[in-house]
């Protein structure tokens, strides 16, 4: 998980490209209000070429916001399809919430949107322990690790007639699937089997 | 081109069970080459056996102005090696510079060094994959100019990357929404015989501006520039590129129609 650091850090000052510093100025809120307010001064410590700092100098502000919300509205689109339960629960509150968490770190790779949603999850649990679906959160963190199997404990709340309370749950990774067991201890039951998942998707 | 373009579709996991039953609205399949990254040789097969494929990019950044990502790459060929697509295609975008992953499209400038770099990773991927490669347009807010114009850089980098354009008339749509231009004046700028490939779906409106949300049903005025693109260009296949609302099958199988409809008429 790719967190902030210095752009200096990734390459010399004086390789970076018009590309490193826009990246930055997208995914760095701090360092794309200081350049709203002030292009030229914005600019200075990155040892651009003066035709890289010309393409940067005539961006509209407005439209470098909107292009930087555009980035965190499609991770944010993208990790509700894994934790429709919490963004449920969340309310209004998701979108201001995961905004912040996308401030703090950037996932890579072609599981960027996974690991997205495990972190956020953690980000969430850190303010809302009570808000998480606790059978969610494990599939997503079960998905997110590289474990065969993982076993955890829950608490789900009762809702629609669904079953609710403490258990134990069973996720084995088999052949690209995810099956998954549910034993439920408030009340005498068998092991719950829920279908099995696919993992091509993620 | 021979024959009416094909109709095709984005495939999805959640689609997985009413492909199976062949459905007759569909002739073709795109597949996003990340969902395979870490498996599903056995479905891409059987998916190939049963559909001419296209393989689509959404990781590789083309526009970034540094080497190709290795690994992704080669990933990506792999994908490629068992899905033998009719072509491969990915955008006219960086995703990943300085460090960070955007996750998202992002656009470049129009500038003869983008155009080099562009067409350098195009070519690069064509060969790593040893079929042709479509280049996509995007829909952004932001326009980072340069020293020519949209069409102009597009039918230079198609001349100087050897490809031609997957045309995605939703962000062309959006884009002369959002930035007030005229979309089929835009269009006549194209060298038509560079556009064989279409993506389409519904658009959303929030806040007065347009948005791309791939989940909205075809809208006419959209639909409208669709048909004056195909009438335009010899264009070979359209992709519904539906990545919401994917319960909704017979919604889903009506806009094919409408699709199949528009090009036969």
């Amino acid at each position: 998980m790719k967190l902030r650091g210095n752009i200096s850090d990734v390459a010399p000052a004086d390789s970076l490209s018009w590309a490193d510093v826009l990246g930055r100025l997208l995914s760095d809120r701090d360092l794309r209000e200081s350049f709203c307010r002030n292009a030229g001064a914005a600019l200075e410590p990155f040892a651009l070429q003066l035709a890289d700092k010309a393409v940067l100098v005539a961006l509209k502000p407005e439209h470098l916001r909107r292009q930087a919300q555009l980035l965190v509205e499609k991770r944010r689109s993208e990790v509700r399809r894994f934790l429709p339960v919490l963004f449920a629960r969340l309310g209004t509150e998701a979108e201001t919430l995961f905004a912040e968490h996308a401030t703090t770190c950037w996932p890579e790779g072609h599981r960027r949107h996974l690991l997205d949603a495990a972190h956020f999850l953690r980000f969430v649990r850190r303010r809302h322990p009570f808000v998480l679906d606790g059978v969610e959160s494990a599939r997503v963190t079960f998905l997110a690790d590289s474990k065969r199997v993982m076993s955890l404990s829950f608490f789900a709340r009762c809702s629609g007639g669904v079953d609710g309370g403490p258990g134990v749950q069973l996720l084995v990774r088999s052949r690209g699937r995810i099956r998954q067991w549910r034993l439920f201890l408030a009340w005498p039951r068998l092991p719950r089997r829920s279908p099995a998942f696919d993992l091509s998707r993620v | 081109m021979n024959g009416k373009p094909q109709i095709g579709l984005g495939y999805r996991r959640e689609l997985a069970p009413w492909l199976q039953t062949r459905p007759a609205a569909v002739d073709c399949l795109e597949i996003t080459a990340e969902h395979f990254f870490d498996g599903g040789e056995t479905t891409l097969r059987q998916l190939r056996d049963r559909y001419p494929l296209y393989l689509h990019g959404l990781g590789l950044s083309l526009g970034t102005p540094e080497p190709l990502d290795e690994a992704t790459l080669d990933r990506f060929a792999n994908v490629a090696r068992v899905a033998r697509p009719v072509c491969v295609s990915e955008h006219i975008a960086f995703t990943r510079a300085g460090g960070v992953d955007l996750g998202h499209l992002n656009p470049v400038p129009r500038t003869r060094g983008s155009l080099a770099t562009l067409a350098e990773h195009a070519r690069r991927v064509s060969g790593r994959c040893d079929c042709p490669i479509l280049l996509e347009n995007i829909a952004t807010p932001l326009d980072l100019g340069g020293e020519m114009d949209e069409t102009g850089f597009l039918n230079e980098l198609c001349e100087r990357a050897n490809c031609r354009l997957l045309l995605d008339v939703t962000n062309l749509f959006i884009n002369s929404r959002n930035h007030g231009f005229d979309a089929s004046g835009w269009l006549r700028r194209i060298d038509p015989a560079r556009i064989v490939q279409l993506h389409v779906v519904g658009y959303a409106v929030r806040d007065g501006r347009h948005h791309d949300t791939h989940g909205a049903r075809m809208q006419d005025d959209l639909l409208e520039l669709v048909r004056e693109v195909i009438e335009y260009a010899p264009v070979q296949s359209v992709i519904l590129e539906r990545d919401d609302r994917l319960d909704e099958l017979e919604e889903i199988g009506d806009e094919l129609v409408r699709l199949r409809s528009l090009v036969a008429s």
